[in-house]
């Protein structure tokens, strides 16, 4: 009867411990990591689901997270790998891309639109409005560029989360941020934020 | 320079991941004299800063981060033992009910089937009077001791015993058992207002005796002859044995049919016991 008890108070102990370092390691990265699920998901709820289940499986796995390593990489595999189950799940058909129309509407702003214009009429776009256009990236360019430029994480750990080359990360890196300049710019066309000669 | 050499090279150098300087003069130089080059550069720098610094950063709502911390925090030693308790008593309201009436049904079990709770009372207090067989069956192995009665007929015969009680009136069947280690010694028919009544007694080799004073139960209701007091007929009754020791004499009353049976001798009272308390 009391072998249990015994039992129970040990793993307790134990799990307390755990905590307490978990506590001390992860937590503090769990607003990078909400705001990373919302880019992703572009749900609140979606993301607050997929925070929790990142949060639950590395728990789990924490005594087997080797400590020193790099915890807030760590975290965002655990999620990547979390989100890929549910994606697989809701089996979502991947966004076309038309590349070669994006390069075209590209050079056609780079020969009307000098860089400093350009610069004012983007910052007169709302910050809500640069979220949507963010979120409307295509996952691959959007991944890159919110662990990059957000997130701040180095090259080596893009390429460890997105799983290739880091000469791979480079070139989505440049291809994601021409692609989100050409759909600002369609953005503020769209809502007047450009003046037209 | 090959494009895809050029675009990789100018994100690192927008991302400051460029290490090796001969790479970070080329690019440099790049857009110094590139104008198309500087214009990709100025584009990509911008896009860095409007994600960086204009991005909305959004708080875990305190719901969710409070969901978590619940979900993963274990609980410390008195919530368990506070949630172990209150778990046993209200969280499965089902599981309690049926606890419950378990322990209800054990409890019932344990009193019904609990084995009869034997009260030997001191009934030898009990018995009084000229009349009384517990009375009369000491006073009579006493006189047998002193010689003062002596049987009339003296036989080890159980059959000689038997003819000789049924001669001499007695009504009732009597019971002789018969016994490895006594022997029958004699009988005796006493006389009680008109009713006759048997008596024998056995001996061993050291010469102990064992006395037997026997009457239908009869003689004790209707043809009320004799008498014990009602607690120790009811007693007898309910097919107990009463035994009594006292000045190395032990007294022992059963019943074996219709037959009260009084036993009275000076062996051990633990072989009287284990002996006589049952008859047959």
């Amino acid at each position: 009867m009391f072998y249990p008890i015994i039992l129970a108070v040990d793993v307790l102990e134990e799990q307390s411990k755990l905590y307490s370092s978990f506590e001390k390691e992860a937590l503090p990265h769990m607003d990078a990591l909400y705001n990373f699920a919302l880019r992703m998901t572009g749900n609140r709820d979606e993301a607050s689901g997929l925070l929790q289940e990142t949060y639950l499986r590395s728990f789990r796995f924490y005594d087997k997270f080797e400590t020193r390593t790099n915890c807030k990489a760590w975290l965002f595999r655990v999620m990547r790998n979390a989100y890929i189950n549910i994606s697989r799940k809701k089996s979502k058909e991947p966004q076309k891309l038309d590349f070669d129309e994006i390069e075209k509407f590209y050079k056609k702003i780079k020969s009307s639109t000098d860089s400093s214009q350009m610069e004012k009429e983007i910052f007169k776009i709302l910050d809500d409005e640069l979220s949507e256009v963010v979120s409307s990236l295509p996952e691959d360019f959007r991944i890159v560029i919110v662990l990059c430029d957000i997130e701040n994480f180095s090259y080596e750990e893009i390429a460890d989360f997105v799983d290739c080359p880091v000469g791979t990360v480079k070139l989505r890196l440049f291809r994601a941020r021409k692609m989100l300049f050409t759909k600002l710019h369609k953005y503020s066309d769209k809502l007047g934020y450009i003046k037209k000669d | 320079m090959e494009q895809d050499k050029l675009e990789k090279l100018l994100t690192a150098y927008v991302d400051e991941e460029i290490s090796d300087p001969s790479q970070l003069n080329e690019i440099k130089n790049l857009i110094d004299k590139d104008q198309n080059v500087k214009y990709d550069y100025e584009v990509h720098h911008l896009m860095k800063l409007v994600v960086k610094q204009r991005l909305k950063i959004h708080p875990v709502p305190s719901k969710v981060l409070k969901r978590i911390i619940r979900k993963i925090k274990p609980v410390s030693k008195t919530e368990y033992f506070k949630g172990f308790i209150q778990g046993i008593f209200s969280a499965k309201p089902l599981m309690v009910f049926g606890t419950t009436i378990i322990i209800i049904l054990a409890m019932i079990l344990i009193i019904f089937n609990r084995p009869p709770q034997i009260i030997v009372e001191d009934f030898s207090a009990e018995q009084k009077g000229s009349d009384n067989m517990f009375v009369q069956a000491r006073i009579n192995f006493q006189n047998i001791l002193k010689g003062n009665l002596i049987p009339q007929i003296v036989s080890d015969n159980p059959e000689e015993i038997k003819s000789f009680f049924l001669k001499e009136g007695v009504k009732y069947q009597i019971i002789l058992p018969e016994y490895d280690k006594w022997k029958l010694l004699g009988a005796i028919v006493s006389v009680d207002r008109g009713e006759k009544f048997a008596h024998h007694v056995y001996t061993d080799n050291e010469g102990k005796l064992i006395y037997f004073f026997q009457a239908d139960e009869n003689y004790f209701e209707k043809n009320k002859i004799l008498n014990l007091s009602e607690g120790l007929l009811e007693y007898l009754e309910k097919g107990n044995c009463y035994d009594t020791y006292e000045s190395g004499i032990g007294t022992l009353m059963t019943k074996t049919g219709k037959n009260i049976i009084a036993v009275v001798s000076n062996i051990s009272s633990y072989e009287l016991k284990d002996q006589f308390c049952k008859i047959n």
